[in-house]
């Protein structure tokens, strides 16, 4: 304030609309329980970007390297001496940002076709059509899967679909399907083991559509059939589209699920992260290696959520009751 | 004004629907034709089944026994490819129906599109003609969410309307509108009667509306016709006492 006494006034006129300016930027910023997620990943980008100016300034070093000078300091807490850790931080970081990317991989897979199978399984449910065998056999897919523990459900489909190809490749002289797959080029135990999460997800999502379908007015159905529209056309144009504007906030829960639960893939020995953390730690004899590999799984689950946060508001219908914010 | 040689476009013989341990239409049925060019009038209390009728003339419930003609073609048989039949008979519902994530102009044109298979100019045309006829062109790209209960029910009207039925089903289309809304629902069906002479069956407690436009009126209770007769006969002296009961109720309401 005594500075004031000074300036003329247009000095003073341009402080305070400077001033005016920054309270409303500042004013936008807050630190809430609603926005937490996103302050933690900003944090994280910014690193990186970080990390990525410095590899232009200083040539030779890594953009990971930020973040890594920060780990380090956090083990600093837990009592290491830096040189001690140094050169292993790297390589985790690095190990298991390549097996994130496999665990991304494998449930985004899972749950888009497990969606589509989902889909098929709903309508089957649904139906008042009288192909009876067809909806008991849907039904008892759906109990089946929902009823046991998915860990089961990998290690059956694993050993099962290994041992029966096996036999059958004996019997009629024929290669084993590990081979076949083996030479497309993919890895047998993740084709295997996405399948079983693909198996799990469609029971799971089926479910979730097959609510999503029953909660469409029947007056919807009434209004198409009475206009001449035949059942599937019905199904097709008036009721699905209304059904998958409704399940994107239940399905948003199945898929992150399913980013979590692939870490049971692990144990027929997929080296996705939990695999990837485990052989790390087991090697260096570092738990922060499961820090590490928790924050991986944290930023895909948290942008996922965001991301079909965006598409349900996206997707909304005026009148249908979804979301509102 | 009607001729005996005149074919009615739809017939109802002895027609009996059961829920499971609920007689909606009673036996020994309801019989009914509904002639071309005529307004016929349903009235009656909750319950009395008036609504059960209208959706087995179109078969969306299926009736226990009887048989429904539609142009003289039995409709009610096995081997009826009821969706053919469906676009003749249009039908408009106390709750609009609308299909909520399709904007208006999707609304009209999908069953023209996937029932009629019309080409592209021709929808078009269709859609613009009947947005006019029911005063809501400028709302073509809004959602059904977007607008009042008595717009979304012109619009409902509209879209059956562009498929150039014989025959229009209303169920009660006023019921779920507030006082000032149902004017403009109802001119536009005064439209579809007075400019482009369309046959209605409508169940309704409008009676004002009944007064003016139905050629007959028939009034059910308990899952049975009544009384049936000219407008004048049914509300100026009711011969019947259900149907005395039932208007004073009515009107002691309004």
């Amino acid at each position: 304030m005594t500075i004031n006494i000074v300036e003329t006034e247009t000095e003073k006129k341009d402080i305070s609309k400077f001033k005016i300016i920054m309270k409303r930027i500042l004013g936008n910023i807050r630190f809430t329980r609603k926005n937490i997620g996103w302050w933690f990943l900003g944090l994280l980008l910014l690193i990186l970007f970080i990390g990525a100016i410095r590899t232009l300034v200083i040539p030779g070093s890594n953009y990971m390297d930020v973040l890594l000078n920060i780990v380090d300091w956090f083990l600093l807490l837990f009592g290491y001496s830096l040189e001690y850790i140094d050169y292993r931080i790297p390589i985790i970081i690095r190990g298991l940002g390549t097996a994130a990317v496999l665990s991304f991989n494998i449930s985004v897979i899972s749950v888009a076709i497990g969606f589509i199978l989902a889909a098929l399984i709903a309508v089957i449910l649904v139906n008042k059509g009288k192909v009876y065998g067809l909806k008991v056999l849907a039904q008892a897919y759906v109990d089946f899967f929902r009823s046991t523990p998915l860990l089961v459900q990998i290690l059956m489909v694993y050993f099962g679909i290994s041992g029966i190809s096996l036999a059958i490749a004996e019997a009629y002289n024929i290669r084993t399907l590990t081979a076949i797959i083996t030479d497309m080029g993919f890895s047998y135990e993740v084709v295997l083991g996405t399948l079983a999460l693909i198996l799990n997800t469609a029971a799971y999502q089926s479910e979730i559509i097959r609510a999503g379908i029953l909660s469409i007015p029947t007056g919807q159905t009434e209004a198409a059939r009475a206009l001449g529209l035949t059942q599937g056309q019905t199904m097709s144009y008036v009721i699905l589209p209304q059904t998958f504007r409704m399940v994107v906030p239940p399905l948003t829960n199945e898929i992150i699920n399913v980013l979590l639960n692939s870490s049971l893939l692990s144990v027929i020995g997929v080296f996705e992260l939990t695999k990837r953390s485990r052989s790390l730690q087991s090697v260096y004899f570092l738990w922060e290696v499961f820090f590490v590999a928790a924050i991986y799984y944290f930023i895909i689950a948290f942008s996922l959520s965001k991301l079909t946060k965006r598409l349900e508001i996206k997707l909304r219908i005026p009148g249908l009751g979804v979301a509102i914010d | 004004m009607l001729l005996l040689t005149e074919q009615p476009v739809i017939e109802v013989r002895n027609l009996t629907k059961k829920f499971k341990d609920f007689e909606a239409l009673k036996t020994p049925g309801v019989s009914l034709k509904v002639m071309p060019k005529e307004v016929v009038v349903i009235i009656g209390s909750s319950g009395s089944g008036k609504s059960t009728l209208l959706r087995c003339m179109n078969r969306l419930i299926e009736p226990t026994t009887g048989q429904v003609f539609f142009n003289g073609e039995e409709i009610t048989t096995k081997e009826t490819d009821i969706n053919e039949v469906r676009k003749s008979i249009g039908m408009v519902f106390q709750q609009f129906n609308l299909f909520m994530h399709l904007t208006v102009g999707a609304n009209i044109r999908l069953p023209l599109k996937k029932v009629l298979n019309l080409s592209e100019d021709e929808i078009e045309k269709r859609v613009i003609n009947v947005l006019e006829t029911v005063n809501l062109s400028e709302k073509i790209d809004s959602y059904p969410g977007e607008l009042s209960g008595g717009q979304q029910q012109r619009v409902a009207i509209a879209r059956v309307f562009a498929m150039r039925p014989k025959l229009i089903f209303f169920d009660e289309p006023t019921s779920a509108l507030d006082p000032e809304l149902t004017g403009e629902v109802l001119s536009v069906m005064k439209k579809l009667v007075t400019d482009f002479h369309y046959t209605l069956v409508v169940v309704t407690h409008e009676i004002p509306f009944a007064k003016e436009l139905a050629t007959r009126v028939i009034f059910m209770d308990e899952g049975e016709i009544i009384y049936r007769g000219p407008p004048g006969d049914v509300f100026e002296n009711p011969s019947n006492e259900r149907l005395k009961r039932f208007l004073s109720k009515i009107i002691e309401m309004n």
